[in-house]
């Protein structure tokens, strides 16, 4: 009867045991990957640090944040692979729902905070070199005769899917819905496209680093940083008439945050982009805030848009992803 | 002259894409490649154009530079000048670097993905990237071969009047590795000796540096040489302590180092098994709890001479019911055994607590080890006489220990773990490979009341066992061993008549282990 006793102690001891790593005190440090895409990686720097210190004025408890950035579609595919993320922040919806998709995130992720989880925008528009010399203006510029344009893949970049569908809603609000000017316009751009890099922060490089290409299809944020940071006198920012609205979205990767005992903190973590210094910060670095206040305070960094969005161009990025970027979709066809 | 500059600009070009693509053979090709076309172009569009403006500049030579850039911008589209076409050709050569520079990077990406797959000195193994999963493939085959002396006793039946044998003694596969970066697993069947049997086979789960959580069949932590890995013992056969030991059991046993690895704990439940041996299945009520420390107080300081001092106690407790333990000799052969039960005549067997206890150590240093074990073993015993109707139980304590010395003649450093051999066996070189010797001195004890109750037979079983041994090794490399030991044990009793001769046996062995 005592040795039974004693078994089941043991037993027992051992559970409680094993268990232990998965209780985490309030005080104990505790560490958050951040999985994003290419361009964030200087705002989830600057972020990171506020809401370690707003979270440590907040708890008491130490948080260090963890980044990787790439493609989007890689980074997603990474996820899906098992690279352990608590959360996501990726440069479209339809990456975060691949995610879910493969069961690790809640399906009603993006109601889960404001905005369908996109605290942020951002558009797309044209870096040029300084003086404009190809006088570049409008999309249908990007497919003449001698333009060359650079803009990552869109099989792995967030950032060229975008810019991709901005070219193709363009001509068709331009062209009256016709699918085959569009299709038209968009081919003569990628005929124009000499390297594809796999992230928007590649195709910066090979811009404007590298000094290739007449013309940089560009998030705003990147291309105002580029202007801002990299040498105003050596490009320049050129809005074209019509562009799409980006939203780029995030989410708790509830499986991982949920093995990692982090789901409140990763929770925190998206909410407090919300924050009046969230989106001060997002702003700071040239994405769209949502809050009206911090837009106002930032308007005049930010040129007048004419934009649409994926819903109202595609019906949203199910059908776009489909028709456009799967495995034998348009985009497929058209640049081989 | 006029070509001084595009020549001068191509060669900066050459220079700057050796550097990124450092210069190989290939991308040599492909740059000279480059040039040729852009001799080429040189050729077809710009020489004419040179001959045309010095043929202009004969006609006419107040034409000014800028009215010659003039001329030229009046020049159709499709014409495009020289300063174009510098740059197109600039163009071209950027975006090749690029495209190297994406191949490269592409390549770099893959290597932090790629699983890595080895096969070298350390053995086989594939493992991913991140070091999360973890799949190794190892092995170890001894094949022995025992010389027995003429006056060996008792005569090996199964060998008949020939006691020399070759035997493989253990052929086993080994599949170990690691899953989700925390649990460890390993898979080892052995089928040395003509059996069949599953030696290991556990799930180790490492939830914390200092804690990991083993399930399955392993080696109860009790002996320290059972304890050690087979393929490291300097003896081609452990010492009589070990028939104490118990060898492989199933249960779930917690495990770790403290104080900054200086100490190891262990502690386990376990099905329980007799003394010296394995099972896989428990057919009595009772399990065993096994719990070990294990010290090494100066293995941080590597400045000591005591650093590899390791001390430790490990006990064992529990119930037995049934089945009694036999005890072997050095050269495999049993030379002590609880009486057999006769149907209708009498009952014999264990019955009840069944505790061992074994103080244990080690030291190494340089290239010096010495090992020394203590083992007892107390079983409750029940007789029962079925025609007298009377019944006899008794705690029977049996005490084995040993002390071995060992030492490496070509410097390598020992440890219990073993070692590497410095040079290989590589005739060429002059290399010969690690040489070590060792002896050693073990007994055992069979409690007097196991004969004077009755639960055995001095004419057939040994009161005690005194042994002592020589073993000399020869490391070729990591993996090959060949040793060759010599054994004599001494029996008190064991025989119709006075003692048993001694044993004496020749052991060599050749093996395998990666």
């Amino acid at each position: 009867m005592l040795l039974k006793r004693a078994v089941f102690g043991f037993l027992a001891m051992g559970l409680i045991l094993a268990a232990a790593p998965l209780l985490r005190s309030a005080g104990e440090p505790v560490k958050l990957l951040n999985v994003s895409y290419d361009p964030t990686r200087e705002l989830y720097q600057d972020y990171n640090a506020a809401f370690a210190k707003y979270w440590q004025a907040k708890t008491g408890q130490t948080v260090t944040i963890n980044q990787s950035h790439g493609g989007s579609g890689k980074q997603a595919r990474a996820v899906m692979d098992g690279l352990e993320a608590d959360v996501v922040t990726l440069a479209l919806g339809y990456d975060v729902d691949a995610i879910q998709k493969a069961g690790l995130i809640a399906p009603n992720w993006q109601s889960r905070l404001p905005n369908n989880s996109a605290p942020y925008t951002s558009t797309v528009v044209f870096l040029v070199r300084k003086g404009n010399p190809k006088n570049i203006k409008e999309w249908e510029d990007l497919g003449r005769n001698g333009i060359s344009v650079i803009t990552p893949n869109p099989k792995t970049s967030g950032g060229a899917r975008w810019n991709y569908l901005a070219a193709w809603g363009y001509a068709l609000k331009k062209y009256g819905n016709d699918e085959s000017k569009a299709r038209d316009l968009v081919t003569r751009i990628f005929k124009n496209v000499p390297v594809l890099d796999s992230g928007a922060r590649g195709s910066t490089t090979t811009f404007v680093e590298r000094g290739i290409g007449d013309v940089l299809i560009a998030w705003e944020n990147e291309a105002l940083l580029a202007v801002n940071q990299l040498g105003k006198d050596k490009f320049q920012m050129v809005v074209p008439s019509m562009t799409i609205l980006a939203e780029p979205t995030v989410s708790v990767v509830d499986k991982y945050a949920g093995k990692h005992n982090t789901k409140t903190i990763a929770q925190a973590y998206l909410e407090y982009l919300y924050s009046e210094e969230g989106q001060r910060i997002a702003a700071k670095h040239y994405y769209r805030p949502r809050m009206e206040k911090i837009a106002a305070e930032y308007a005049h960094q930010f040129p007048i848009a004419n934009t649409f969005t994926i819903d109202q161009a595609f019906g949203g990025w199910a059908k776009a992803q489909k028709a456009h970027f799967d495995d034998g979709g348009t985009f497929d066809q058209i640049y081989q | 002259m006029k070509w001084f500059p595009l020549i001068v600009y191509l060669k900066n070009r050459i220079n700057r894409f050796n550097k990124i693509n450092n210069g190989t053979k290939k991308e040599f090709m492909m740059l000279k490649r480059w040039l040729m076309a852009a001799g080429l172009i040189a050729g077809v569009f710009v020489l004419p154009l040179t001959a045309r403006a010095q043929e202009v500049k004969k006609e006419d030579t107040a034409v000014s530079a800028g009215q010659q850039e003039a001329a030229a911008d009046q020049q159709p589209q499709t014409e495009p000048t020289d300063k174009e076409k510098i740059e197109a050709l600039d163009q071209k050569i950027r975006v090749l670097e690029r495209l190297r520079e994406i191949e490269q990077e592409k390549a770099k990406e893959k290597e932090k993905t790629a699983t890595i797959v080895g096969a070298g000195k350390d053995g086989f193994s594939i493992k991913s990237a991140d070091g999360a999963f973890v799949f190794k493939f190892r092995g170890l085959m001894q094949a022995d071969l025992r010389v027995f002396g003429e006056n060996s006793h008792p005569p090996i039946a199964t060998l008949g009047s020939n006691p020399t044998t070759f035997t493989m003694r253990r052929v086993r596969p080994t599949f170990e590795g690691t899953v989700f970066n925390i649990f460890d697993f390993k898979f080892m069947p052995d089928f040395g000796e003509g059996k069949t049997v599953l030696q290991d086979a556990y799930v180790s789960a490492r939830f914390l540096p200092t804690l990991a959580v083993v399930f399955g069949k392993m080696k109860e932590p009790f002996g320290l040489e059972r304890l050690q890995s087979t393929q490291n013992i300097i003896f081609i056969e452990r010492a009589l302590p070990t028939d104490v030991a118990p060898n492989r059991d199933v249960g779930v046993q917690i495990t770790g180092d403290v104080l900054h690895g200086t100490l190891n704990y262990s502690l386990g439940v376990f099905n329980g098994v007799l003394d010296g041996a394995s099972a896989d299945i428990d057919v009595t009520k009772g399990k065993d709890i096994v719990g070990r420390v294990f010290a090494r107080p100066f293995r941080q300081n590597s400045s000591s001479p005591l650093q590899g001092l390791g001390f430790g106690i490990a006990v064992s407790s529990g119930h037995q019911d049934g089945a009694l333990s036999t005890y072997k000799t050095i050269g495999q052969q049993t030379f002590f055994s609880y009486s057999s039960s006769t149907v209708g005549v009498s009952n014999i067997g264990a019955d009840g607590a069944h505790t061992r206890v074994s103080p244990q150590g080690y030291f190494y240093h340089s290239s010096f080890g010495l090992m020394f074990e203590y083992s007892t073993s107390s079983q409750w015993i029940k007789k029962a006489d079925l025609v007298k109707k009377t019944e006899t139980r008794a705690k029977i304590q049996n005490t084995s220990w040993q002390l071995y010395g060992s030492y490496i003649l070509t410097g390598e450093k020992a440890s219990f773990s073993g070692f590497t051999p410095a040079n290989p066996f590589n005739p060429k070189d002059s290399h010969w490979g690690a040489f070590e010797v060792a002896a050693r001195y073990s007994q055992f004890d069979i409690d007097d009341l196991a004969f004077s109750k009755g639960f055995s037979d001095l004419s057939k079983s040994a009161s005690q066992a005194k042994a002592w041994g020589v073993a000399f090794n020869w490391y070729m490399n990591k993996f090959i061993r060949y040793a060759i030991n010599y054994d004599q044990t001494q029996f008190k009793r064991g025989a119709v008549s006075g003692d048993r001769h001694s044993e004496n046996v020749i052991m060599s062995r050749c093996q395998i282990a990666f």
